[in-house]
């Protein structure tokens, strides 16, 4: 190998990324040629310094990402309760309408129960493989510590009021005190949303 | 030889991702912010360097790790998993300038991707290291900006900052290992010529 095939490879040389056979090529070759040794000289104080670099680099962006992870699960969480609230309120649309309330309230009991053990814990769907259960046990977990249980107790008993019941004014209601007692949280996020999709506004 | 270019980047002490994916499928609660800790700056800063912002980038790196949860029960290990982080990584960034493109009615932002500089007090030690520090990273922030052509920052930017080893580097950005070499010969030549009178002067 000439000088123009051993430069290309002194920085994976300096990082000790080459396979044994390059490593012993550049190595024969640098015991007789000076300028690339000169080469090997320079690249490796020029590596240093960009290792500097990153690594400082990596420590001042260290307090922009503090609560990423917070983000990250708050994101999944969102995603997760929408999705859990649109397949309850698809199997419920047929007592939207108020004449159904009566008929249906014995029903409408039983789907609160339902509700309530859902939102905090969204339903995995059943297409997912068996793993997926686990992971969604792990997010889960993380979200009691995130999520203000009480606010999401408050937000079911408000869809109760609204999808079940057929009462937008009171559930409108309801949904305000939630977004006022946990600003900036999953919860008061998806009050708004129901509040900015809401048919009715008082 | 991944364990050299590991101490050597300063990655935390944190258990092997291979490990950590597999705590996540057991349902492991913590393995997953374990895996967010150990890789966020480095997403982060790959990304900053495409979009050039801290909101976007953050964005970006939020986005990367929601998808990688998503489909990390289905995931096998058939490259490594900072390859398949990375990738995942580069998508979004093509996406962020494809959708950027679309609703271009801002005005061109030349700002540059400011890294904030290391707080003074932490190098009040040593005064005259805050300012050579400080050049030093101007400098190549300068040349990586400026005059280093789109596949040669790439490269260099998943080498250095991503942690890769040059055949990884080759697999997310889908070219061969010499011309991943190429690229990196040709970056670190160029920073190493404006660095150059620094060294000279004694001042590095
Ligand atoms: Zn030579």
């Amino acid at each position: 190998m000439n000088c123009n095939d051993i430069a290309p490879l002194l920085i994976a040389y300096v990082h000790n990324d080459l396979s044994d056979e390059e490593r012993e090529a550049v190595e024969s070759h640098l015991k007789n040629c000076p300028e690339c040794s000169r080469t090997l000289e320079e690249t490796i104080w020029t590596v240093e310094l960009l290792e500097r670099k990153v690594e400082a680099d990596m420590e001042s962006v260290e307090p922009l990402l503090g609560d990423l992870e917070v983000k990250v699960y708050r994101r999944l969480a969102a995603e997760w309760v929408r999705e859990a609230r649109r397949r309850w309120i698809d199997r419920l649309w047929f007592l939207r309408r108020p004449w159904a309330w009566a008929a249906y309230a014995a029903a409408a009991l039983a789907f609160g129960v339902y509700i309530g053990s859902h939102h905090l814990a969204p339903e995995r769907p059943a297409d997912q493989p068996a793993l997926a259960a686990k992971a969604d046990e792990c997010i889960r977990m993380r979200l009691r510590m995130y999520a203000d249980e009480e606010a999401f107790r408050k937000l079911e008993s408000a869809h109760v009021i609204k999808y079940v019941r057929g009462d937008e004014w009171k559930a409108w209601g309801v949904y305000n005190q939630v977004i006022r007692e946990n600003p900036g949280t999953v919860a008061a996020m998806i009050a708004s949303e129901e509040i900015s999709t809401a048919e009715y506004k008082p | 030889m991944g364990e050299k270019r590991k101490r050597k980047l300063n990655i935390e002490e944190l258990p092997e991702d291979e490990e950590l994916i597999k705590r996540i499928k057991e349902g492991d609660e913590r393995a997953f912010e374990l895996l967010m800790r150990k890789y966020k700056r480095r997403v982060y800063l790959i990304a900053l360097q495409s979009t050039k912002s801290h909101e976007d980038a953050e964005d970006i790196t939020q986005e990367v790790f929601i998808r990688v949860f998503k489909s990390i029960p289905s995931w096998e290990p058939r490259a490594s998993f900072s390859t398949w982080l990375y990738k995942v990584t580069s998508h979004l960034c093509v996406d962020y300038h494809r959708s950027r493109v679309r609703q271009r009615v801002e005005s061109v932002d030349d700002e540059e991707a400011a890294v904030p500089e290391p707080r003074a007090e932490d190098l009040a030690s040593h005064p005259d290291r805050v300012a050579e520090e400080r050049e030093i990273r101007r400098l190549i922030d300068e040349v990586i900006q400026k005059n280093l052509s789109g596949r040669q920052r790439d490269a260099f930017i998943l080498y250095y900052y991503g942690g890769l080893q040059v055949k990884e580097v080759a697999e997310v950005l889908g070219v061969a290992e010499g011309t991943v070499k190429m690229h990196l010969f040709r970056a670190v030549s160029k920073i190493r010529e404006a660095l150059k009178p620094l060294k000279e002067r004694g001042e590095i």
